[in-house]
């Protein structure tokens, strides 16, 4: 009797202990809301949050896909082949087929002014260090916010007013707590707003990183924010906004900073051996795919989209990729390549006519496809992503002193492009030096993702007849993508964008 | 964060008649739960897309009605065991005065939990063989919007249960047990990749492209074979109600016949007793179900490509007790 007394009070004591632990387990916060606020506190803290946030350009949604090969498929440059059926809808310009960077881009912005609100407060690193932060930070908040106003609104260079909805929410204070978002509902701010906020942020990193950069060796300055990579962002922004002024001065000031990141302009004899080295020496920034961790693999990564060939010259090799996404006509015969089937392939003198050869024919039919992105960082799939390449830089220059009326000098930078890249110099003027500017700015970045930013700032219609399909005139619809229905569900100062 | 409340009403009866040769139970319940964990959207803007909280409530409703038999009781003998439970979910309650979730409108209250909300598919239009939808007014649509979803079913069942039958004839018994669901609608992954005809440069189900559109007139389900499964300024071939099946079955899940064998004659070999008996596992099933499975065929997430349909098995042991 005694033992079966003893037994029950042990019982009892033991419940109330197990009731105890379950109340402390309880009251630990959500785990959404801890990571950054506890973690900003120190300069380790800090390193670890800014090394995320480069890793966070590597998301499908952002420069792991989207930003090259989605942008790629709206535009009339490209063919779906269906082989994996990827980027087939974005190809077709189906109805809400689109940029899905919304979420993802404000995510990393909000984690970007989490470590912007923390940098003041932190104790163990010097002011040198802060402000290297700082220059990082906001040249990555420049970047995002650049890419979410040309991907979701129009530019001030072309507008139609009826369908202009606004600019991207300008979201420039870090939001800690879930309450605090519930709270938050920003509008869409104004073109200018958006624009004055890349242009402080750009020139804070410029000033910022020029005293401040990364203490990295060798070329790999370029895997981080530097000084001549945030004046080049600094030019395309301006390109942008229509401020010409700014995108020659821009684009002069980050040619003279490109050898600080060990960075030149190719000649035609060198041009393909970049693409084929991890880093591409006419890079300025590059996002950094280099372990094995990184890789996203043979359903998404730009190599599978683009290619199915495991090795180059070997389309009767093996088959890697998928090979998704392939030159059109137009694009091939913009290259100047020619074909009567395969094997055959004939290229002019255009010497990136020479990043596209035939693929395999192991997923279907054979297509001549871009080798631009094959596995350079030592496994397939794995390539670091050029974000801001020099040649940009000549070629944006080249518009805007079009733009602003001074066409020997447009044309000056635009033969440098064309005698780097093994054609002739030629001699245009008007409408003609215009069109070119354009079209080698389609050749040179083919497959990186330009050529539909380029056509929606300048006003022009999406010739998708090149595929047989209907031409996308620029005041249709599909040239802005929807906006996330829980954006527009929970904020009732946002409006979407027409037609969806 | 904290539990959530749970509240529980139950009325129930057991009964019997005829010596319980006929008896059963029927129970009727109502489960309230509160300040459940709802995952509650947040603008993706402010770099934050969810956080949990307690908020809502969902009502569970229904009964469950057993009915035992002891039809023969002689040395052929029979029971019979029939089951069906009906359950009712319903949210009663969101955050604020919010009718649906925001972000999530197929959360709304009057609705089950794990409902479909979606443009009402229209077939194919007969002239062009391009797929159509209803909008909110009925009209015909190539394009369906969000404002012209509507509730569309479930992916929880309504109505569930099983069925017994045991006979017994000396050493022989048989044993049959059936069991069934209604109610359910289901999107299966594999089915709609299998029906994408032309979509994609894959194979698809000979019985879905033998459906398709192909000449002014025809009316079918099946919209003509395009590129990309989707026309110009069209929707894609599978928005709305269109992918959506009914998992409705009823399963012969198992069958089993034995036999004991004669207790004298196993004596003299020490065996207390022996059981022979062969035994089907899945053998049939009565269901509309194009796809692998019903019964598993998109439980929560309507997805159900890559499970492993479960397998018909035969099985013929001995059994022996020393």
């Amino acid at each position: 009797m005694k033992s079966l007394f003893n037994h029950k009070i042990l019982i009892i004591v033991f419940g109330s202990l197990l009731f105890a632990a379950c109340k402390k387990q309880l009251d630990i916060q959500p785990r959404q809301s801890i990571d950054f606020n506890t973690a900003l506190t120190n300069s380790t803290g800090i390193e670890a949050a800014i090394a995320g946030i480069y890793g966070s350009l590597r998301d499908q949604t952002q420069y792991g896909r989207d930003k090259l090969a989605l942008s790629d498929a709206l535009s009339d440059i490209t063919l779906a082949t269906g082989k994996s059926g990827r980027l087939q809808p974005e190809n077709r310009n189906t109805l809400n087929a689109h940029f899905a960077a919304w979420t993802s881009s404000y995510y990393y912005i909000n984690q970007i002014n989490l470590v912007l609100d923390a940098i003041p407060n932190i104790s163990d690193a010097t002011s040198a260090t802060k402000d290297r932060w700082e220059g990082e930070m906001k040249f990555l908040r420049a970047l995002l916010f650049q890419d979410l106003a040309k991907i979701y609104a129009y530019d001030t260079t072309a507008i139609i007013p009826s369908q202009y909805k606004g600019n991207v929410v300008l979201s420039l204070t870090g939001i800690k707590t879930a309450d605090q978002a519930q709270n938050s509902r920003l509008p869409r701010a104004s073109t200018k707003s958006v624009y004055d906020a890349i242009y402080a942020d750009l020139n804070t990193a410029i000033a910022k990183l020029g005293n401040n950069p990364r203490n990295v060796s060798g070329g790999a300055q370029v895997y981080y924010a530097n000084k001549a990579a945030a004046h080049a962002l600094l030019c395309r922004a301006a390109l942008h906004y229509g401020d010409w002024a700014t995108v020659i001065t821009q684009a002069t000031n980050a040619l003279s900073n490109a050898s600080g990141v060990d960075a030149s302009l190719q000649t035609a004899a060198n041009y393909v051996a970049g693409w084929r080295s991890t880093r591409n020496p006419e890079s300025l920034f590059e996002v950094r795919f280099a372990i094995q961790n990184e890789n996203l693999g043979v359903n998404v990564s730009l190599q599978t989209s683009y290619t199915t060939l495991a090795a180059l010259g070997a389309p009767t090799g093996a088959t890697g990729g998928f090979g998704d996404l392939v030159p059109n006509n137009f694009l091939l015969s913009q290259l100047g390549i020619t074909s009567s089937g395969y094997p055959n392939i004939t290229r002019g003198p255009d010497v990136r006519a020479q990043l596209y050869e035939w693929g395999t024919a192991g997923r279907g039919t054979r297509f001549i496809e871009c080798t631009k992105f094959f596995g350079k960082s030592g496994f397939p799939n794995l390539d670091n992503v050029p974000v801001l390449r020099i040649p940009e830089l000549y070629l944006n220059r080249a518009e805007a002193y079009y733009r602003s009326g001074n066409q020997p000098l447009a044309l000056a930078d635009l033969n440098t492009i064309l005698t780097k890249r093994g054609l002739a110099s030629v001699s245009l003027s008007d409408t003609a030096l215009l069109n070119e500017i354009l079209r080698q700015k389609m050749l040179e970045y083919a497959f990186e993702g330009y050529r539909w930013f380029d056509l929606k700032r300048n006003g022009m219609d999406v010739n998708k007849t090149y595929i047989g399909l209907a031409l996308i005139p620029f005041n249709d619809k599909r040239i802005l993508p929807p906006i996330p229905r829980s954006e527009i569900d929970g904020n009732p100062n946002i409006q979407q964008n027409p037609g969806y | 964060m904290r539990w959530e409340d749970r509240r529980d009403v139950n009325a129930g009866i057991d009964y019997g008649f005829f010596n319980n040769r006929l008896s059963g139970s029927i129970d009727v319940y109502q489960r309230d739960n509160d300040a459940n964990l709802i995952s509650r959207p947040l603008t993706p803007s402010t770099g934050w897309t969810s956080v949990a909280q307690n908020l809502g409530s969902v009502r569970n409703k229904g009964f469950e009605f057993l009915i035992r038999g002891r039809i023969l009781t002689g040395t052929f003998s029979w029971t019979t065991n029939f089951n069906i439970s009906y359950n009712k979910n319903e949210i009663t309650k969101l955050y604020d005065t919010l009718k649906s979730l925001p972000s999530d409108a197929s959360i709304a209250i009057g609705q089950s939990l794990g409902s479909w909300f979606l443009a009402p598919y229209a077939g194919v239009n007969p002239a062009t063989g391009r797929a159509m939808w209803y909008d909110i007014k009925g009209n015909i649509t190539y394009n369906p919007i969000a404002a012209d979803r509507r509730f569309s079913g479930k992916t929880l069942n309504s109505y569930f249960g099983g069925f017994t039958n045991t006979f017994a004839y000396k050493g022989f018994e048989l044993e049959t047990f059936f069991n069934y669901e209604y109610g359910r609608k289901v999107s299966d992954a594999q089915v709609n990749f299998l029906s994408e005809v032309g979509g994609r440069a894959f194979n698809f189900l000979t019985d879905v492209a033998d459906r398709r559109w192909q000449k002014p007139g025809d009316i079918t389900d099946v919209p003509r074979p395009i590129n990309g499964n989707a026309e110009v300024r069209g929707a894609g071939n599978f928005t709305g109600t269109r992918p959506l099946l009914k998992a409705d079955y009823i399963r012969l899940k198992q069958v089993t016949l034995s036999y004991n064998l004669a207790s004298d004659l196993l004596r003299r070999f020490k065996v207390t007793n022996a059981k022979f008996y062969v035994q089907g596992i899945n053998l049939w099933t009565y269901t509309d179900y194009p796809g692998y499975d019903p019964e598993f065929g998109g439980a929560t997430t309507a997805v159900s490509t890559g499970i492993i349909p479960q397998s018909k098995n035969v099985t013929v042991g001995l059994q022996l007790n020393f």
